[in-house]
């Protein structure tokens, strides 16, 4: 029987092996920010502001600990990259055509893939049997989210992904472990605190023992922004351009201007079927763990990226329940939507290392007549999938 | 089954530069890297000879801070007499801090080993104001592109000739890891699937 580390090692190569020729400007521009901690900026928040000729690549987007964490990596990235690194992630989004470029896009992305192989070990874990187990590797590493977020894109939400695995893990023995878990990915993006009250809730019947739980889930992620509060910059840099906006688009118009707003609604819905179906039923948490992550990004603009938070849970989901038309219908819907959001970064511009002269040429949105018609249309189908998997992972399987 | 696996990185980069190669048109011409920035004043117009007939872009890069000049530019291509060949105007407007401004113009029918000179000029209030990006000599960095009808012009063949040592150490990583874990094993193995 092959053994899971072959498995691991051919990912490697695969991850290992593209990595180098796609590039997507988000994780330069972060790594470019993060650079300051080198140069014993703690506030990064602030020192944009104050500082606008540092601030062409746009501001910091993430909370602080992804802004230490990456600052904290840079040193050796840059005595690995060589000294005309931080040149290249200095210059503009198109900065492509430069001899190092390979390299640089290696090493930046080698920490993610790290951690991708880190987060497929331990989800591995929460799939009994080994055929069981060989399927959850093999959606989680070979899905087209994966190889596009990931290994084309180079997105750091794979650290708090990992988190919330570790969350799921953890939550049936070391519930108030689970909660640091998800507390420390909410410090490098702040979604899995949506997880958190449900762990909270299913961990326990007891009101006390779940506001321990709770609160203890909260406590790394306020002390890691804690000495933010008082930085305006902090709230419009890092809540802008998030979740937190989306949620409230998806609407019902009830007259006079007021709307029912479905993606909270949705939530709330949620808060009280796990307060008054499943209390205390820690089992059921992966389930709401993939509610949560997955319709409310299937019924928003999303970014690419937030798929990958909803991928643990989809995988665990087919590994023990495989259903080819939904998985289909899933990933497709997904890629025809992202494919038309009129950003060339996100499709052909991916290749640019390879064709630097790409990034002349428009969206492939702009190509197409009638592209967001079309857009709407993949967009329809991932939100249709995404709700059949959902119902289908509450209400027919067998828990982890 | 598992030969598709790891075959999988090869053909997705492989499938990825072929389907793209046909909608690339503009192909790199010629590079002058850039050391420093200067203000437009101190800046000596670049000498090229252009590789390829057909050149058609040329890419500057510039700062203009908090985007404070609006003056109007213009960029000039002139041929060893000094005759304009092609004027592009463009706005301060359009400098970012920095950013590659992109002039593009009809192709040069026949550009190939053509002497060239390439100048800016601005009617700019505050010529230190807007700084270019420059080579040691001081003379305008750019990258310049050729209309090509040729498909298979567009298939980067030399990229790994750009960063070799980089390429020697990718590719020994890749070949240690298969060995770690026994290619022959990954390949003849039927539940590796």
């Amino acid at each position: 029987m092959l053994s899971h580390k072959s498995i691991f090692i051919t990912v490697a190569v695969f991850y290992l092996f593209i990595i180098p020729f796609f590039f997507h400007p988000d994780l330069k521009i972060i790594t470019f920010l993060s650079q300051f901690l080198t140069q014993g900026v703690g506030n990064i928040y602030q020192f944009i502001a104050t500082h606008p000729d540092q601030s062409h690549l746009g501001p910091f987007v993430y909370p602080p600990l992804a802004y230490f964490f990456l600052g904290l990596v840079f040193p050796v990235l840059k005595l690995l990259a060589g000294p005309s690194f931080t040149q290249w992630l200095a210059m503009g989004n198109d900065a492509v055509a430069i001899p190092h470029i390979f390299r640089f896009l290696f090493l930046i992305k080698l920490p993610l893939i790290l951690v991708h192989l880190t987060a497929g070990f331990y989800l591995a874990k929460l799939v009994l049997g080994y055929r069981a187990q060989k399927l959850a590797l093999l959606v989680w590493f070979f899905n087209p989210v994966s190889i596009y977020v990931i290994g084309l894109m180079g997105q750091i939400d794979i650290w708090p992904v990992l988190a919330t695995i570790l969350a799921v893990m953890w939550s049936k023995d070391k519930p108030y472990l689970a909660a640091l878990a998800l507390g420390i990915g909410a410090a490098f993006k702040t979604y899995p605190l949506l997880l958190l009250p449900f762990l909270a809730l299913l961990s326990s019947r007891k009101n006390f023992t779940s506001l321990a739980i709770f609160v203890t889930g909260l406590l790394p992620f306020i002390v890691s922004i804690l000495p933010y509060l008082t930085t305006p910059q902090f709230y419009t840099d890092t809540l802008a351009s998030g979740l937190s906006q989306r949620i409230f688009d998806l609407s019902l118009s009830v007259g006079f201007n007021e709307r029912i707003l479905l993606i909270p609604a949705y939530l709330i819905i949620l808060v009280l079927l796990a307060f008054h179906s499943h209390r205390g039923m820690v089992k059921h948490f992966w389930h709401y763990a993939l509610a949560v992550t997955l319709l409310p990004i299937a019924f928003s603009h999303f970014h690419p990226q937030w798929m990958l938070w909803s991928l643990p849970f989809i995988s665990l989901f087919l590994a023990q329940k495989w259903q080819t038309l939904p998985a289909m219908g899933l990933f497709l819907g997904y890629l025809g939507t992202v494919a038309l959001i009129p950003d060339k970064f996100l499709t052909l511009g991916l290749v640019s290392p390879l064709q630097p002269e790409i990034l002349f040429l428009p969206p492939l949105a702009s190509l197409l007549p009638q592209a967001v018609l079309v857009q709407s249309l993949f967009h329809t189908l991932f939100a249709a999938s995404a709700v059949w998997i959902t119902w289908q992972a509450f209400t027919k399987l067998e828990h982890v | 089954m598992s030969k598709f696996w790891l075959l999988l990185g090869p053909t997705l980069v492989l499938m990825s530069v072929l389907a793209t190669a046909p909608l690339v048109r503009n192909r790199l011409d010629a590079t002058v890297s850039s050391t420093h920035f200067l203000p437009l004043n101190a800046v000596a117009p670049s000498l090229i000879t252009a590789a390829h007939n057909n050149l058609n872009i040329f890419m500057v890069t510039a700062k203009n801070p908090n985007s404070v000049d609006t003056s109007a530019f213009v960029f000039s291509l002139m041929d060893a007499n000094k005759n304009t060949l092609r004027q592009i105007p463009f706005s301060g407007r359009n400098i970012g801090d920095p950013s590659d401004i992109r002039l593009q113009f009809e192709p040069l029918p026949d550009s190939a080993h053509l002497p060239l000179t390439v100048a800016i000029t601005s009617d700019s209030a505050d010529p230190g104001w807007v700084q270019f990006a420059v080579n040691d000599q001081d003379q305008f960095s750019f990258r310049s592109y050729y209309r090509s009808s040729n498909l298979f012009s567009a298939l980067p063949t030399s990229f790994v000739l750009v960063d070799p040592y980089f390429f020697i150490v990718w590719a020994g990583l890749l070949v240690s890891l298969l060995l770690l874990s026994g290619p022959f094993r990954i390949l003849g193995d039927r539940k590796f699937s």
